[in-house]
């Protein structure tokens, strides 16, 4: 087992909700999100994080309007949209019971 | 000193270095690729390459230098990463997108980087996942036997078969999945499907409702059916690939070599062409006539043969190639050489089709005056003016029917004789009555055409016959001067006899003997070894 798949498995999981989190604070530039991400690790190379934005503004989560850009074109700036909003409140709190899950595990003495 | 091109990325225009392009260029390729299955393909290709233009931007702000270096298409790739780089961060959508792009397009490519002349062998090798040495083996072992015909194939393919220069080719012609055939994998797995389905038909044994069943046996008769299609296009593939090429061969092989060869071969021993090059080359007295004709049939003949053999390969082994443009010249050429065939033909039976010109020689014992046509009737005359005997024994000339070589065309032969080059024909051997008392023979010559020119043609026809004691000596060929050219020359012998006397046919003249009307009316073939005499009615059998 290689411990750099487990990591990007997991990553892999929460990707999603990373990207609504940063994402629900206001509405960000495809390069201000890899900026987020990478800060936080969250992704290695950028080419992933394309097809997922795609994915979820297809699936109504996000929508994006095109903004000028002072250096080069218009650019693609992506916000939630009422779905993506619920969604994120949904995926909250389902993130709040993995982590208490995984602390109860981590911090409970295994009594048989 | 470097190459540099200019770009537009996502509207934004650079300079970048030639290698630098030929990188990027194919790291989006990749890109594109992997994404191609995604209906989304587009839109995130569009969006990646407008971040890589913008990152380029910040690059030439950042480092003040205005073109794009290999350096730094390097660094772009690893920030966007390469498709395999996603694989393990993208989730189950793109898992399983990315385990139906193993699928790949499998296409048939020349292999520039492994080659001896144009890749052909190295490409088919990458294709079929066989050593390019083996490929190169078989086509060298073709190459003698078939007496260098493959190199025809060779070239056919070297123009067809496009080069795998991009990475994202490279890949096509080898496939993801090594495989010994492509084809033999690709109808396995249509079996197994097929296997499969049965199974699971078979599981299902409860069989619910009638619905399911139908859709069960819908989906098992569907995936048969594509099977049988699969296979059958493969195999119509080869069968065009098989007919084409065996067309060519048998054409080539016709043109240099005579219709005889064919007659060994099977399907075109009894379709082929009954054609002859350097014969038809001697029909036209002109040369340079003949050879543009020559050609001009050759290249109608096989344009719609390659044409086959194209569509073969295409159907076997699917490569890329520019179909139109293949299709229009094919057709250019083609037309082209009926032209020629159509001009040229015009032009040549403008004179073949003026008329028939015959001239009669006759020698008789009829009169005393001479009939001194030609060098040997003189003396012929002679003989037959003193013929004592009651029977006439007709026979080929000794020895001068053997030793011939070479072919025929429309029963004018072109044969060697000694080494030396004879145009020759058969003539024709009739037997009349003769009204008066006297043994007379007739030889009429005649060709095509009009005038002087059917004259001299005339006068270049050469037949030689003899009498000896009782034996009439005809040659089993009249002989053409050569350069003269074919204008369907032929030389008829007509034998008149008078009542009571008898002739002899020998078993050798059978070929000559041409409609001898008798009594019995028998047949030519069944006239000769027996003897005939001349009665009121024609000629009857005597009957020992």
């Amino acid at each position: 087992m290689k411990i750099e798949n487990t990591k990007a498995q997991m990553r892999k999981g929460i990707l999603e909700y990373c990207i609504l989190l940063i994402l629900s604070k206001r509405s960000l530039y495809v390069s201000d999100i890899i900026k987020e991400l990478k800060k936080s690790e969250m992704i290695v190379v950028e080419g992933t994080l394309y097809p997922l934005l795609t994915r979820m503004k297809n699936g109504g989560l996000l929508k994006y309007v095109w903004q000028e850009s002072s250096q080069g074109p218009p650019r693609k700036y992506y916000e939630l949209t009422a779905e993506g909003k619920k969604f994120l409140a949904e995926l909250g709190l389902s993130w709040d019971k993995l982590v208490e899950a995984i602390n109860a595990i981590k911090n409970n003495d295994l009594n048989f | 000193m470097e190459k540099a091109l200019t770009i537009n990325i996502n509207g934004s225009i650079f300079h970048i270095n030639e290698d630098a392009y030929i990188k990027l260029k194919t790291y989006l390729e990749k890109l594109s690729r992997h994404f191609g299955t995604n209906p989304d393909e587009k839109e995130i290709m569009q969006d990646i390459e407008s971040r890589i233009s913008e990152l380029f931007h910040q690059k030439i702000q950042n480092e003040n230098k205005d073109i794009i270096t290999i350096v730094w298409v390097d660094e772009i790739i690893s920030i966007m990463g390469k498709p395999e780089d996603f694989e393990d961060e993208e989730n189950e959508d793109q898992n399983q997108e990315s385990s139906s792009n193993k699928k790949i397009k499998h296409k048939m490519y020349r292999d520039p980087e492994d080659r001896v002349l144009g890749g052909v062998c190295s490409g088919t090798g990458a294709y079929l996942n066989i050593s390019p040495l083996a490929i190169r083996l078989l086509v060298f072992l073709l190459f003698v036997l078939t007496g260098g015909f493959i190199v025809i194939l060779y070239i056919f393919f070297w123009i067809v078969l496009p080069k795998a220069e991009t990475t994202a080719q490279r890949i096509e012609m080898r496939g993801k999945e090594p495989t010994v055939s492509n084809i033999e994998h690709s109808i396995r797995e249509e079996v197994k499907d097929i296997k499969g389905n049965y199974k699971n038909f078979q599981k299902s044994d409860s069989y619910k409702n009638g619905k399911e069943k139908i859709s069960r046996f819908g989906t098992i008769f569907i995936s048969f059916l594509k099977a049988i299609i699969k296979i059958t296009v493969v195999l119509a593939g080869l069968f065009f690939m098989f007919i084409g090429i065996s067309g060519i061969l048998v054409l080539l092989l016709v043109l240099l070599f005579g219709a005889q060869l064919i007659t060994f071969l099977p399907f075109w021993g009894v379709f082929g062409p009954d054609l002859n090059l350097p014969e038809i080359t001697n029909l036209f007295a002109n040369s340079g006539v003949a050879i543009a004709i020559s050609i001009a049939l050759l290249f109608f003949l096989i344009t719609p043969l390659i044409g086959i053999i194209f569509a073969g390969t295409k159907i076997v082994f699917h490569y890329r190639s520019n179909n139109r443009l293949i299709i229009l010249s094919g057709l250019a050429v083609w037309v082209i050489a009926i032209i020629i065939i159509i001009s040229i033909g015009f032009s040549q039976t403008g004179n073949f089709i003026k008329g028939k010109t015959t001239t009669n020689i006759t020698t008789t014992t009829h009169s005393s005056s001479s009939l001194n046509y030609g060098n040997n009737l003189t003396g012929f005359n002679d003989s037959l003016n003193n013929f004592k005997y009651s029977t006439l024994y007709i026979h080929l000339t000794p020895g001068s029917h053997s030793g011939y070589k070479g072919n025929h065309f429309n029963k004018t032969k072109i044969k060697t004789k000694n080494g030396q080059i004879l145009w020759i024909a058969e003539p024709k051997f009739d037997i009349e009555k003769n009204s008066n008392n006297k043994l007379e023979l007739t030889i009429q010559k005649s060709c095509r055409g009009k005038g002087n020119k059917a004259k001299k043609n005339l006068e270049q026809i050469k037949y030689n016959y003899s009498l000896k004691d009782s034996i009439l000596f005809l040659d089993p060929y009249f002989s053409i001067k050569e350069g003269t050219g074919w204008n369907d020359q032929g030389l008829n012998i007509t034998l008149r006899i008078p009542k009571g006397k008898s002739v002899f046919l020998s078993m050798d003249i059978k070929k000559l003997i041409y409609d001898i009307k008798n009594t019995s009316n028998t047949w030519d073939g069944d006239m000769v070894g027996k003897y005939w005499k001349m009665t009121t009615d024609g000629l009857s059998e005597i009957k020992n």
